[in-house]
């Protein structure tokens, strides 16, 4: 979402955050001190509820007990684009971190993507809890669990990390080779018809 | 000081605003016990410190350290 100044980038990228936050809650989205004016280039985020767990309704038929909590934070920075439309400033995710906790402490999945720090995997991906492996899963193998477009590579990966044996110690280089002229090319990445 | 107005925009129900910085610091604290044991101020401290052992691997550490970075 582009801004004539990085204010209103930021306000244009807040918005539809909102909208969507509100489908299931009630809260707020909050931003770094500062971040409401950010200095270009300046690394940034937003959290629900000051960093704490916005509480959601559970359908009649929910089968687990105790609280459903969402959280979400997303890294962010305001960066300048001079591609007509895109510009003079722009909002550029770098990460962000959602998850869906029941009970005390059972967490549900997790979407990740943290470019920065220690973990191996730098790449988005998806954890999934162990309730949802177990016999009182909310959700079952005919529930669609939406995604973004997931590539043929991902397939592969998700079929390594389940247990497959790579036939190359080099597995994962290749895949980044040949998924890299789709990323490159493809003309929508969350919804065909989103273009 | 906040500088993006708080709004209930729309109706949504949802506001805006910079973070408030006591509310986080009790959620990290909150959360930090509750999903990995430790107080928010020895989560502080690892992280100042630079290793965070084998809480890192729990599945709760994510939404912790998003908390104290929102505090950067």
């Amino acid at each position: 979402m582009p801004g004539v100044t990085p204010t209103s980038a930021v306000q244009a990228f807040i918005a539809p955050l909102q909208q969507a936050f509100s489908c299931v809650a009630h809260g707020k989205i909050s931003i770094r001190r500062g971040g409401s004016r950010p200095k270009v280039g300046q690394e940034q985020q937003w959290s629900l509820n000051d960093g704490g767990a916005a509480v959601l309704h559970k359908r009649p038929d929910f089968p687990l007990s105790g609280q459903l909590e969402l959280y979400a934070s997303m890294y962010w920075r305001v960066i300048e684009d001079d591609r007509e439309g895109y510009g003079p400033y722009r909002v550029t995710t770098t990460g962000y971190s959602y998850s869906l906790v029941i009970g005390e402490k059972d967490e549900l999945w997790a979407m990740h993507w943290h470019a920065q720090g220690r973990s191996h995997e730098v790449k988005p991906h998806l954890h999934l809890g162990d309730k949802l492996l177990s016999d009182s899963a909310p959700v079952t193998s005919s529930s669609h669990l939406r995604t973004g477009r997931m590539t043929f590579e991902t397939a592969i990966r998700w079929a390594v990390a389940c247990g497959a044996q790579p036939l190359h110690e080099d597995w994962n280089d290749r895949l980044a080779l040949a998924e890299t002229p789709h990323l490159l090319f493809r003309t929508w990445g969350a919804d065909p018809e989103v273009e | 000081m906040a500088t993006l107005r708080e709004v209930a925009e729309g109706g949504t129900g949802v506001s805006v605003g910079e973070v408030d910085e006591s509310a986080a610091r009790s959620n990290l604290d909150h959360l930090a016990r509750r999903f990995l044991g430790v107080s928010g101020e020895d989560f502080l401290r690892l992280r100042r410190e630079g290793s965070f052992g084998s809480i890192e691997q729990q599945p709760g550490f994510a939404r912790v350290l998003a908390v104290a970075t929102l505090l950067d």
